[in-house]
């Protein structure tokens, strides 16, 4: 009932998914797989291209394939990014007729947790059997809802028989991440571990920077941070750093910024300094009229 | 316990052996009358001494002097040299067998021991017996010193051991020497040598030797009995096959117990000489250890078919060597390496008394014990191995035992306090075990071939099976492993269970990995190799002497030690010795130029190392040509093996720098075609090889010169008149003849007029020679009929004589003409592009050439000096003559360091407090957010920003300090806000996960958290860069900093109520510049006509509190103002107040100002009065308001600014502060807080 045991053929593509190396799952070979695991690393190239950005290809190439819930569940999760509203409703009925898929649990608990219906999504999540992602999946809303408690707990009650694997693990680093103090250390541990192997990713890389800077290392988490950018300098993960890591160095962040702007203008991190400038102004209003010129 | 054999002899039976002090090498007597030396480090036979007559029972070497003894059946006691391999001397009077001899420690004394049941001391410096110890009744079969005291011991065929009281002894042979003896001194002795030999008190009741103590117990004949070297014990074995433990007082001594175990006679036994532990030996072929404490066996080594006949220890090092029937055998009974571990500058060891220690490379400090491992430690048996693991801060250990390998894993204490128990220590079975990541160690089971993955709760999560037979296994970096098998090394991931990689590499017993985890070093016994991390080849190298440890430079460079050198190995292997060892070390880390090394015994030792050859070898294969060209000036690196490597390595022009012997850089010259060094050595050497050398290379180049030069130096004429002719030189051929002629070499003289096809010339040569009939065929065939004719009459005949054949193709008389005059330059070279070095060498290269950047430095650095004063005069000059305030030119002073560092306090964690729980699911925080978390954790407006709270932010603010206007903090807030948030990316299909960093990093109660907010450590040097504004005369800019300190302090959080103390002095700092400068702003826009506003401002600029350095500004202005407008008065007064000031640096910028000053102040007091009256007493005390630049007497009604305090009067109430900018001047405030 490990799906993630070590060995297995799948072992390349789920840790290169996880650690977002999208395009490290697209190259991996899968045809000499056996046809289990041939369906598991389709649905997961599917959904590293979805995650790459290629909606329309990845639709095309799942409506051209043979039926099976993963792919239903990964076709209705395409829809539901391209925008299309029915896919809720179709999750829904997904998930009632395939109650132990994995796939389409946690697809259907990332569909409804965007839609903010994070009760029903935990409920969904739950019903699952040792998945991993899922587990991942219920430690990510968690932990958006602050929830650092619940998250804990989660990753405590799993810790017995996942504690080696990159999915759970990486879901530790983010509690840790949240509670802090000697967490830091072992959240940083863990994405040095992810990021030191010869296979990392930009993303493990960010985030060990990300640890350091946590941890008050500002110097080290340059320097990774320096690192990344010089691999992928697009990454709106890595730029959101640059910009933290630079103010903390009391260096220009202009160029970040400018750069974060023109690669993902609807980044949450734009939309939140956008509120918070129009706040600014507001409370800035306030006074104003306290003050009275020469 | 186990046998480490370092050496075995093959021989006939051996009878003794002995260790020498210093030097790797044994003493062996055999049986057949032989003596060996031999050395047990390499294994060679240094020599034999073939004097004895029969076995040779006993050897041993001096302790200091080059000297050893022998006793044998022969009767004889012979003391040899080392030196001349000699027998010095042979000392007689034994009537049997001897049966040991050993030397004293400090007395020039030999004790033997023999069957004809005596003991004689003698004297081997006047080669005379002085004491002959009789008593015993039977063979004696061993007799020795006591080590420190006046006692000897000896074992008996009488079923005795004897302790023997030598005090007399000593005391009669210490007294003065002969010729001071007295009459009855004499008398005394003459009776005392017969006493001696009689055992009989001398006319004193002085005894040279008395039986102290006869040991009565052991049931057949005793063979052999040892004192401990410390305590007051002997032991002693016979042929009733036990061990007996006898202990001694002052007055008596008894037997302490009995070992048995021993299947035959015990022939020989004796004390570890450190360690609390019996050795024996006997003819049961057995090897016996017995713990001293328990009297209980401990282990015992069988050889299967020879009988050991004797044992010694090595005085200081841990070795033993054992006589047996077919030889010698060297070993140590337990390994010396300390087990270790290396992460990062840390040193985590094991000393000899089982404790963890820990060492740090960059304070160079070893800590106290962190743990005692006494109770967990099997007996007698070090611990061998040690992983660490730096995320959970624990220790895998392995032992080895007769029962079984085993593992255990350890958790290091978290402060140093001592040697504590360890607790909850997790143990199994295994013969290696490693950690692979944070949370799993692999633990290898060599009988088995089984790899088992465990987590830290010792539970098996996984076991693999080897790919095929391995002895051991290594770190391979995270998730892997190195399999090390007999004949390869491999790399292997256990998640995956996959080979990565191989590398052919025999018998590796270690690994180490580089700094940087690039490389890796498998040590074998005689062999290192080099491997990148996939396990791909990049060098080996071999080594005679056993290869005992190494550790990698932080430059790659792999520093190796064998038993007695340190070497280095470049990745390209090249190596080289860097130091000889005394003693055997295991390098652990490299640092600089210090190698830490841990010694035997657990210490741990700096060796300082000069890293510059390697660091040059190094850079020169890695072509860091300004790294080797920094080297080559820095240091004094020269040396044969140097120059040799440079030239091998084909930079013969660099090697050329290093050489001062002749011939070594003429050869170095020429390799690398440098004729004119090549020239100017050959010149100095002066023989006839290299000039010939010298010759051949510079003809191939064409450098005509030199040939020349060279061919002449060496008369070599032929070769010259042929280089002349090949090059065209006609005129030096003609004079070549002309030597020729002179020298009366007829031969060169012809040849050279064959090369000028000179005719005349020619048959003068052959008619002087007396070949006249060549003369004559030469002058007819060119038809030169007159001087035929002169040759025909010299020898009386005439033409018809003589028939000469017709010839039609003769050579023209006249020569060719020289078409190039290639005689009158070099043969051109292509100028080839000069290597770095070259160009070095010449200079050409800015700042690289090798002589001259110092002098260029130093002449530009004072030009430069010269430069600035000469524009600071000039400064001074105009600003007397011009009204106007100089623009650009700064304000003249020299820029000094106001010493405004000490701001310098570290913020980061200086006040935390430690995290108190250690349950953080106890505190973990609910569903609030955590930025909620700070808002409610704090009552500082910053933490408040960070959180993005902007609304309490500006309240807080509006109440502490009465800031209204917001505008100019904007850039700030968002700059705060920002800083205290980062996104992890986390799960696919959400948004990164917001996490927070925090200036509380240990803490992780909900209610202790506050954000990080930054800016506190910049603020000294925007205040030092606001200050160089200042002297740059650059008021605005400098407002402008000061004032963004001002704004960076409103929106700050600092960790200490002392930072907090900082900031608001800055403030007050920030306030008196802005307001001074300001003032000094207006002035300046002060029309021509404003004369009066113009000095009073001017006089109010002195009334702020400024830095001592810069108070000579506004005074200077003042005083420049005030003499101009002819206020002399006030001129005076500033004038005076300038130079109160004091000498600062003594620049001359200050002693121009200073000279100015003095002479305005001259100038000044001769007419003392004030042409204008301003605003202005020097001598009442008043505040400047800030919005109309008026002076604020005392109890004129004010009201504040309630940031920084500046005064206003009271009519600018309610509007913001010029100073701060936003801030309302009145406004009631409760004072900024920094700090909770």
């Amino acid at each position: 009932m490990d799906p993630f045991s070590d060995n297995s053929e799948l072992f390349h593509i789920y840790k290169a998914f996880f650690t977002g190396a999208y395009e490290t799952v697209l190259a991996v070979d899968s045809t000499h797989f056996s046809e289990v695991n041939q369906e598991k690393a389709f649905v997961y190239k599917l959904r590293s291209k979805l995650a790459l950005g290629d909606i329309d290809e990845a639709i095309a190439e799942l409506q051209s394939s043979p039926t099976t819930p993963s792919t239903s569940a990964t076709l209705v999760y395409a829809m539901y990014l391209k925008g299309d509203r029915q896919a809720v409703t179709e999750i829904e009925s997904l998930v009632h007729q395939n109650e132990d898929n994995e796939i389409v649990l946690v697809l259907a608990g990332i569909i409804l947790a965007n839609e903010g219906r994070y009760g029903e999504a935990l409920q969904v999540l739950n019903g699952h059997q040792g998945s991993l992602e899922a587990i991942s999946v219920i430690v990510r809303i968690h932990l958006g809802n602050n929830n650092t408690e619940a998250a804990f707990k989660e990753i405590q009650a799993a810790k017995k028989w996942a504690q080696d694997n990159i999915i759970y693990n990486l879901a530790e680093a983010w509690v840790c991440c949240r509670i802090g103090g000697e967490k830091f250390q072992q959240a940083y541990y863990i994405f040095e571990e992810q990021a030191q192997s010869s296979e990392s990713s930009v993303r493990s890389i960010v985030s060990q920077a990300i640890t350091e800077l946590q941890l008050g290392r500002i110097p080290e988490a340059q320097d990774n941070i320096q690192r990344a950018l010089e691999i992928n300098s697009q990454d709106p993960d890595v730029l959101t750093a640059a910009i933290t890591c630079a103010i903390l160095m009391d260096k220009p962040v202009e160029e970040y910024e400018s750069a974060l702007e023109s690669v993902d203008p609807s980044n949450r991190y734009l939309q939140d300094l956008k509120e918070k400038e129009e706040l600014f102004e507001r409370v800035s209003a306030k006074y104003a009229d306290q003050i009275s010129g020469y | 316990m186990q046998m480490l054999t370092k050496f075995e002899s093959k021989s006939s039976r051996a009878k003794g052996v002995a260790f020498h002090p210093k030097r790797p090498w044994i003493l062996v007597s055999l049986h057949s009358s032989t003596i060996q030396l031999w050395d047990y480090r390499m294994g060679t036979l240094i020599d034999r001494f073939e004097d004895h007559d029969g076995p040779v029972r006993g050897v041993d070497f001096h302790k200091t002097q080059p000297l050893f003894v022998s006793g044998g059946d022969d009767y004889n006691i012979k003391v040899w040299s080392l030196q001349t391999r000699k027998c010095l001397f042979t000392l007689t009077g034994h009537l049997d067998y001897i049966r040991t001899v050993f030397f004293h420690e400090e007395l020039p004394w030999i004790i033997s021991a023999s069957d004809d049941q005596t003991i004689r001391i003698w004297n081997w410096q006047n080669r005379q017996e002085i004491a002959c110890l009789t008593g015993h009744n039977h063979y004696i079969m061993c007799a020795q010193f006591h080590p420190k005291e006046d006692l000897v011991v000896s074992a008996s065929l009488d079923q005795t051991v004897r302790v023997w009281d030598i005090a007399g002894l000593r005391k009669k042979h210490s007294a003065p020497s002969m010729n001071a003896y007295s009459f009855e001194d004499q008398l005394a002795r003459a009776n005392s040598v017969n006493a001696a030999s009689n055992g009989q008190p001398d006319i004193f009741g002085n005894t040279d030797a008395v039986v102290k103590y006869v040991l009565e117990g052991h049931d057949r004949g005793v063979n052999w009995a040892s004192f401990h070297p410390t305590l007051p014990l002997i032991v002693s074995g016979g042929d009733d096959r036990v061990l007996k433990v006898w202990r001694m007082s002052e007055t008596k001594a008894w037997e302490l117990d009995t070992c048995r175990g021993h299947l035959n006679n015990i022939l020989c036994c004796l004390f570890h000489p450190y360690q609390d532990m019996i050795i024996s030996v006997g003819e049961d072929k057995t090897i016996r250890t017995w713990d001293l404490n328990k009297r209980t066996p401990i282990h015992q080594f069988k050889r299967e078919s020879d009988r050991f006949w004797n044992i010694a220890a090595h005085n200081s090092l841990n070795l033993f060597a054992a006589c047996h029937d077919s030889g010698v055998m060297v070993f140590k009974l337990e390994r010396e390496r300390p087990a270790s571990a290396v992460y990062q500058n840390s040193l985590f060891f094991i000393n000899n008394e089982n404790q963890v220690k820990y060492f740090d490379a960059s304070t160079e400090k070893a800590s106290l014990p962190l743990l005692s491992l006494k109770k967990i430690a099997p007996a007698w048996e070090p611990f061998r191995d040690m992983s660490y693991n730096p995320a959970e801060r624990c220790i895998l250990l392995t032992t080895k035992s007769e029962s079984g390998n085993n593992y255990q894993l350890v958790q290091l204490p978290k402060d140093v306090s001592g040697a504590i128990e360890p607790t909850g220590v997790v143990k199994g079975a295994g013969d290696q075990a490693i950690f692979v990541a944070r949370n799993r160690f692999v633990v290898f089971t060599k009988s088995e071939q089984t790899l088992d993955i465990k987590d830290l709760a010792n539970s098996t999560t996984k076991t693999i099976k080897t790919p095929f037979a391995i002895r051991d296994i290594a770190y391979g970096g995270p998730g892997l492993i190195l399999l090390l098998s007999s004949s390869s090394v491999a790399l292997y991931d256990v998640q995956q269970k996959k080979l990565l990689g191989t590398v052919a590499a025999a018998g590796v017993k270690y690994v180490v990995w580089s700094t940087d985890n690039q490389y890796l070093a498998l040590l074998s016994k005689h062999a290192i190799t080099i491997a990148n991390k996939s396990l791909e080849l990049v060098s080996s190298l071999h080594e005679t002497i056993r290869i005992k440890s190494a550790a990698w430079d932080d430059t790659g460079v792999l520093l190796y030690s064998t038993l007695n050198h340190m070497k280095f190995s470049l990745l390209n292997g090249d190596t080289g010795i860097i130091k000889t060892l005394d003693n055997t070390v295991y390098l652990s880390k490299v640092k600089g130029n210090k190698v830490f090394c841990l010694a035997r015994g657990g210490k741990v030792e700096a060796i300082t190392i000069d890293p510059t050859e390697y660091r040059f070898k190094r850079a020169l294969v890695n072509k860091n040509f300004q790294e080797v060209l920094r080297i080559i000036t820095n240091s004094n690196l020269v040396g044969q093996s140097i120059i040799s490597y440079l030239q091998q390595k084909g930079y013969p022009e660099v090697a050329l720098q290093f050489v001062q012997n002749a011939e070594i850089k003429f050869e170095l010259a020429l390799e690398c075609g440098n004729l004119p060094v090549a020239l100017e050595q050959a010149k100095t050497i002066d023989k006839k090889p290299y000039w010939t050398r010298l010759a051949t290379e510079a003809l191939s180049q064409g450098n005509l010169e030199i040939v020349e030069l060279v061919y002449q130096k060496q008369h070599h004429f032929d070769k010259l008149s042929f280089l002349y002719l090949i090059s065209g030189n006609q005129d030096k051929l003609a004079k070549m003849s002309q030597i020729a002629q002179h020298r009366g070499d007829y031969a060169s003289w012809v040849q050279n007029s064959i090369y000028a096809n000179d005719v005349q010339s020619r048959i003068l040569a052959l008619r002087e020679t007396g070949m006249s009939a060549l003369a004559y065929t030469a002058a007819q065939s060119y038809g030169l009929t007159d001087i035929a004719q002169e040759i025909l009459d010299e020898c009386g005949l005439t033409a018809d004589q003589i028939n000469i054949p017709a010839v039609d193709d003769r050579a023209p008389t006249s020569s060719p003409h020289v078409t190039v005059e290639t005689f009158k330059s070099n043969w051109p070279l292509r100028s080839a592009a000069l290597s770095f070095f070259e160009q070095a060498i010449v200079g050409q290269l800015e700042n690289t050439s090798l002589d001259d950047a110092k002098p260029n430095l130093y002449t530009n650095t004072t030009d430069a000096a010269v430069a600035t004063n000469n524009n600071a005069d000039a400064f001074f000059e105009d600003e007397l003559e011009d009204e106007e305030a100089a623009g650009a030119g700064g304000w003249g002073f020299d820029d000094e360091d106001l010493g405004i560092d000490d701001l310098d306090i570290d913020t980061h964690d200086s006040n935390t407090q430690e995290a108190g729980d250690s349950h953080p699911t106890g505190s973990l925080m609910s569903a609030v957010s955590e930025v909620d978390l700070w808002i409610r954790n704090s009552p500082v407006a910053a933490d408040h920003v960070a959180a993005g709270s902007f609304e309490t932010a500006a309240q807080l603010l509006n109440r502490q300090v009465g800031v209204v206007n917001l505008a100019p903090l904007k850039v700030r807030m968002f700059q705060v806000y920002k800083a205290s948030k980062a996104y992890l990316p986390t799960a696919e299909g959400f948004s990164s996960l917001p996490v927070f960093i925090r200036r509380t990093v240990e803490e992780t109660d909900g209610s202790l958290l506050l954000p990080l907010v930054p800016g506190y450590e910049s603020l000294s040097g925007k205040l030092q860069l606001a200050y160089k504004k200042i002297w740059a005369n650059e008021p605005e800019a400098a407002i402008d900093l000061f004032r963004e300190i001002i704004h960076t302090i409103l929106v700050l959080a600092v960790s200490s109520q002392e930072d907090a103390d900082e900031c608001l002095r800055l403030i007050d700092i920030c306030k008196e510049y802005i307001l001074a400068f300001s003032i000094e702003l207006e002035r300046r826009k002060l029309g021509p006509e404003e004369t009066k506003r113009n000095l009073e401002l001017a006089a109010y600029f002195t009334r702020m509190n400024l830095q001592p350095a810069h108070m000579a500004i506004p005074y200077h202005v003042a005083m420049i103002q005030s003499f101009k407008n002819k206020n002399f008065s006030s001129a005076s007064y500033f004038a005076t107040k300038l130079l109160d000031l004091g000498a600062g640096t003594g620049s001359r910028a200050e002693q121009a100002r200073t000279e100015q000053a003095r002479k305005i102040k001259a100038k000044s007091d001769s007419a003392p009065l004030d042409a204008i009256d301003i605003d202005f007493d020097p001598f009442t005390e008043f505040d400047v308001c800030p919005a109309s630049f008026t002076p604020i007497y005392p109890g004129e009604s004010f009201d504040k600014d309630p940031l920084t305090g500046a005064k206003y009067h009271s009519k600018f109430k309610g509007k913001f502060c010029k100073i701060t900018t936003v801030t309302m001047v009145g406004a009631p405030a409760s004072g900024l807080r920094l700090y909770i």
